[in-house]
């Protein structure tokens, strides 16, 4: 199987339309930067890189979207680990920005190598633990690729190379710097600190900004090289809050592992939840009963405002204003309590299910959502009147930190980040799941790119969010179905075999969760895409040439989360 | 003692030192009770109580606040300089009595009857922005170093515009006294230097505002840019002096600032130091809304509003105030 | 300013070793001082000696100006311009280079003080302050001249700063 599958593959690019969404191609490692070209000429967004080991090798999949047509593309390369030595891939950072972290990552936690790399330095991981390699499996536990997806499929179907075919030269990566062949030199500061020296100028002002800094909302870490209080040169510094949820995914059943979503984000919880569970019904075909749907929105809607009132009140403090976060969290505290009566926890949600929802909301939980949502637009307009006009904000904002669309597909920057920047590029309309297709809301749109275009679509986001809430509320009470479909399986049922992967747009933008089973009693490899991962690996290309304050705005209209970019 | 009686130590000599004692302890009530105040105002415009749990609505807060500083241990950083790191917070408290000495309380209620009363406010405030040099530099940390970079550039350049405004009083009254400027106004708000000089009055505020590192200008502790700025590795008391001198400050700048604008202690109705006190406290509370209201600006745009608005319109302003002189 | 009590001589002489002190300390500091910030801060402690020379001169405006604009303004930029550029980290200098430099410094001192020697000065009598009125109008009557080159000094470097600043800002 194994060989006419490679002899397949030898001769051109494979092309399989898989019902689980999305057009398939399977190719060579060696393929990958010129297929990669052609996508990003046709305006495609490299959402994710999934690395995952079997039996045959590494296979490396490489998730693509455009956020303008909605085409998605999935590119699958497989490259075998010759007598317990690495796979070897062709990096593609230099030709999408954003697949560097994700090299990286990859290199952290499997046998693998992406050569060409311009900065092959552990990202997740601390340095001392560059070789332990979490991820990879010994070799009597690894499976095979054929046990997991149906890789037979690939023999004799249509060649992909229309699709992926580039006629033009493929850029070279830039060469790896000195440092990486000849070793650091003797320098004072943390590995970081050394290797972020040695590949700048010599004599500027190194500054760790991190990992305790108030404003970089937690344990990142950005090292910086100023010119005055301009910034030549900026690195964030991940992993300080690494915990290595992927694994955890591993060795638990995937209904156990639904509580660890809402620590991957705390702040919008039930995002993270609806998308492990919607990976897992797809993978198992089980169904969600109508009012099961209604209540996931209306629990998701609800945490989505209550992360965009923080995210506000803390982009505030970012800017020195001290007063607003308390009436945000004013809101939020009411959100926090109708939540509780929902799910029963108030900050790491744990509410959905497969099949539905845990429970049925407390009693006083509508009457309390209703109330809430009638007078939230008259907040919202209070907000507006408060801190949008002030000119001192808009100062601040206006102009700070722009990203244009091209920024957002080389780095796959996606929620408000991309909306900001012009493309209505919005998961719940782009791909519609669950109910969303059955509501009224639009997207909100601000084509200037700035941070100001990213507070403005994010205000308007909670607005709109109200919106859907009211229509939920209407429908509910007529709704099908109880909470938890009657055939549902039990949480901690054994998965199928397969893949699947669950998209959902949280408030930070795109999440992605990949579970892929061999039929064990645990996932075979749980993959979790971080909208602020990506998101943030732009920063280094944004702040460039700015001023300090700006920095910090620009990192502050990011809305970080950063136990979801470590995960 | 012969040499002592030869001298025949004169009234001047014992009022300044009786005052000096006096404003000792008016700045230490008063420090005391403005960081009770902020934390009451912060909190009531965020629409919590504030500090409520020692003493009844929390009136011992800044007492126990004071304990807990006093109380932690003095840690001098790696590789500070000693001297420099311990100096500026002392340098800093220290020349705050000097300030309060010319300023008239009330009629006849003043420390030193000095004529350059105004000036020696102006000179003896500058010493503020050298001990922050010193905190920046004697800290051995970068922050710290930017911080005092950024008050470096802000009091030099809102000194500008400060002196410009205070000048247009100055050349109206024809006198530096500050007794005497009180004297020249009337007891009722539109008798007051503000009526004829509401532009003077506009750029002192702001100025007021920049020179005592206050929100919107906090910019050398700005705490989410540069964590906290000159005085990020200062623990306990050296903190506390800093903190200490900037609530004195904010007292000086709107002493002088009621002074100069707003008719000293003479105020309608009964003349006196109640009216003093009411004008520094309301000037106070506006410096505070100010601070709990609006977002930090950013440091070219501190530099820009000053360069390129204040100071021309300063300079405007005082060249009416001589043309209107040189006419009536 | 009243200074009454000035006026008794041992207080005048107390005063003046007072000042004479801060400004040799100062001025010593100043030189001998290894780190930049600190030749500054002796820097200040001299200008704050002469100011209260100033003082005992009855010239209180006088001495007030120095603080406002020497210690307030000038030194903090001095300040400034340190931080700005980098300190050269330079071994001790040679002993030749020493002797040169102390002969140097001793030379004006030494032709400064034989003068002074030779032809004590006579004593200016009881300094009396001058009124700040009488001031300007000396300013601008019999020292416009001065007044007004000085004027024009400052506003030639003001424009040179600027010219600077923007050529610095177009060559980024």
């Amino acid at each position: 199987m194994r060989e006419q599958v490679l002899e397949s593959l030898a001769g051109a690019p494979r092309l399989v339309e898989w019902p689980c969404g999305g057009r398939q191609v399977f190719l060579e490692p060696s393929a990958l930067p010129a297929a990669m070209c052609r996508l990003k000429a046709d305006g495609m967004l490299l959402e994710d890189v999934t690395v995952t080991e079997y039996a045959e090798g590494c296979e490396a999949v490489y998730h693509l979207s455009n956020p303008q047509t909605l085409d998605r593309v999935t590119l699958h390369a497989l490259a075998a680990t010759n007598g317990g030595g690495a796979a070897v891939f062709p990096t593609v950072s230099h030709i999408f920005q954003g697949a560097d972290w994700h090299e990286r990552e990859a290199m952290d936690f499997f046998p693998v190598t992406f050569t060409g790399h311009p900065t092959p330095l552990p990202l997740l991981l601390a340095p001392e633990m560059v070789d332990e390699k979490p991820l990879s499996r010994p070799v009597d536990k690894r499976s095979s690729i054929f046990t997991v997806m149906d890789y037979s499929a690939v023999v004799g179907a249509p060649s992909a190379a229309p699709l992926i075919g580039w006629e033009d030269e493929i850029p070279a990566p830039p060469p790896v710097h000195a440092i990486f062949s000849e070793g650091l030199p003797d320098a004072p500061g943390d590995f970081y600190t050394r290797h972020f020296q040695a590949t700048g100028e010599p004599d500027r002002l190194i500054l760790n900004m991190g990992p305790q800094h108030p404003s970089t909302h937690g344990v990142l870490r950005v090292i910086l090289e100023l010119d005055g209080e301009y910034i030549v040169r900026a690195e964030p510094v991940l992993g300080y809050i690494h915990r290595m949820h992927e694994l955890m995914g591993q060795n638990r059943k995937a209904g156990q592992f639904l509580p660890n979503m809402g620590r991957v984000d705390y702040l919008h919880a039930l995002g993270w939840n609806h998308a492990l569970v919607l990976a897992v019904e797809q993978l198992a075909g089980i169904e969600v009963p109508e009012r099961a749907e209604l209540l996931r929105i209306l629990t998701v809607e609800l945490n989505r405002i209550s992360s965009h009132l923080l995210w506000w009140g803390a982009y505030l403090l970012d800017l020195g204003a001290f007063t607003p976060i308390m009436y945000g969290f004013d809101d939020r505290e009411t959100i926090m309590d109708l939540l509780q009566l929902a799910t029963g926890s108030r900050l790491t949600y744990c509410y959905h299910r497969f099949g539905g929802v845990s429970h049925e909301p407390m009693p006083g939980f509508y009457e309390g959502v209703k109330d809430f949502i009638d007078g939230f637009d008259a907040r919202l307009a209070m907000y507006k009147d408060l801190v949008t006009e002030n000119i001192i904000l808009r100062k601040r904002v206006e102009g700070v930190g722009e990203m244009d669309l091209d920024v957002c597909r080389r780095y796959g920057c996606t929620g408000p980040v991309i909306r900001g920047s012009g493309l209505a590029f919005d998961v719940r309309r782009a791909w519609p799941y669950s109910l969303y297709s059955e509501f009224d809301f639009t997207i909100p749109v601000r084509t200037e790119g700035d941070a100001l275009a990213r507070y403005l679509v994010r205000m308007d986001e909670m607005a709109e969010s109200a919106r859907i809430i009211k229509q939920v509320l209407e429908r509910i009470p007529g709704a099908a179905g109880g909470h938890l479909h009657p055939k549902a399986p039990k949480q901690d049922f054994t998965l199928p075999k397969g893949v699947a992967r669950g998209v959902v747009e949280a408030a930070r933008g795109l999440v992605a969760v990949e579970v892929i089973s061999d039929g064990g009693k645990t996932p075979y490899r749980m993959r979790l895409r971080s909208p602020c991962f990506s998101n943030l690996s732009c920063f280094a290309e944004v702040s460039r040439g700015t001023l300090l304050a700006d920095a910090v705005s620009t990192l502050g209209s990011l809305d970080l989360v950063i136990p979801e970019i470590d995960r | 003692m012969m040499a002592l009686a030869d001298l025949q130590i004169p009234g001047a000599l014992v009022r300044l030192v009786v005052a000096l004692a006096a404003l000792a302890a008016f700045v230490g009530v008063n420090g005391m009770l403005l960081v009770y105040l902020e934390r009451k105002v912060a909190g009531h415009i965020q629409r919590r109580p504030g500090p409520f749990e020692v003493g009844p609505h929390g009136i011992l807060q800044a007492v126990a606040d004071a304990l807990k500083l006093v109380g932690k241990q003095l840690v001098t950083p790696n590789g500070a300089d000693w001297l420099l790191f311990w100096g500026a917070p002392v340098v800093s408290f220290m020349p705050v009595f000097l300030l309060f000495l010319p300023i008239e309380f009330g009629p006849g209620l003043y420390g030193l009857d000095v004529n350059l009363g105004l000036l020696l406010i102006l000179a003896f405030a500058g010493l503020n922005v050298v001990a922050l040099c010193m905190a920046g530099w004697g800290s051995n940390n970068k922050w710290a170093l930017l911080g005092a970079a950024r008050a470096v550039a802000q009091s030099v350049a809102y000194e500008i515009p400060l002196l410009l405004a205070v000048l247009a009083i100055a050349a109206m009254a024809g006198t530096l006294h500050l007794g005497e400027i009180v004297a020249k106004q009337g007891s009722w708000p539109w008798q007051w230097n503000v009526a004829l000089q509401p532009v003077a009055f506009f750029i002192y505020f702001v100025c007021s505002v920049a020179e005592t590192n206050r929100a919107p200008f906090d910019l050398p502790e700005a705490e989410s840019e540069l964590t906290a700025g000159f005085h990020t590795e200062y623990p306990g008391m050296g903190f506390g002096l800093f903190f200490l001198a900037e609530y004195a400050e904010m007292i000086v700048v709107s002493a002088v600032g009621a002074t100069l604008f707003l008719g000293g202690w003479k105020g309608p109705l009964v003349d006196g130091v109640w009216w003093f006190l009411f004008k520094i406290y309301a000037w106070l509370l506006v410096m505070m809304w100010i601070r709990w209201t609006y977002p930090r600006v950013r440091f070219d745009q501190i530099l820009n509003l000053c360069w390129k608005w204040l100071i021309p319109l300063a300079l405007l302003n005082l060249l009416a105030t001589f043309v209107a002189l040189a006419v009536v | 300013m009243t200074l009454d009590f000035l006026t008794a001589d041992a207080a005048a002489k107390a005063l003046f070793v007072l000042y004479f002190l801060a400004i040799l300390v100062g001025g010593i500091m100043a030189v001998a001082a290894k780190s930049l910030v600190k030749a500054m801060l002796g820097l200040i402690k001299t200008l704050f000696g002469v100011s209260g020379m100033y003082l005992l001169m009855q010239a209180p405006f006088v001495a007030l100006m120095q603080l406002l604009i020497y210690v307030g303004a000038v030194s903090v930029l001095i300040f400034f311009a340190i931080m700005l550029t980098r300190g050269e980290e330079e071994g001790r200098p040679a002993m030749g280079k020493k002797i040169l430099a102390v002969l140097a410094a001793a030379a004006p001192a030494a032709r400064v003080g034989g003068l002074l020697l030779r032809h004590a000065p006579m004593p200016a009598g009881t300094p009396v302050e001058i009124s700040l009125q009488a001031l300007g109008q000396l300013l601008l009557t019999d020292y416009v001249l001065a007044f007004e080159a000085i004027s024009l000094v400052l506003f030639v470097a003001m424009a040179g700063a600027v010219v600077l600043g923007f050529e610095r800002r177009l060559s980024k």
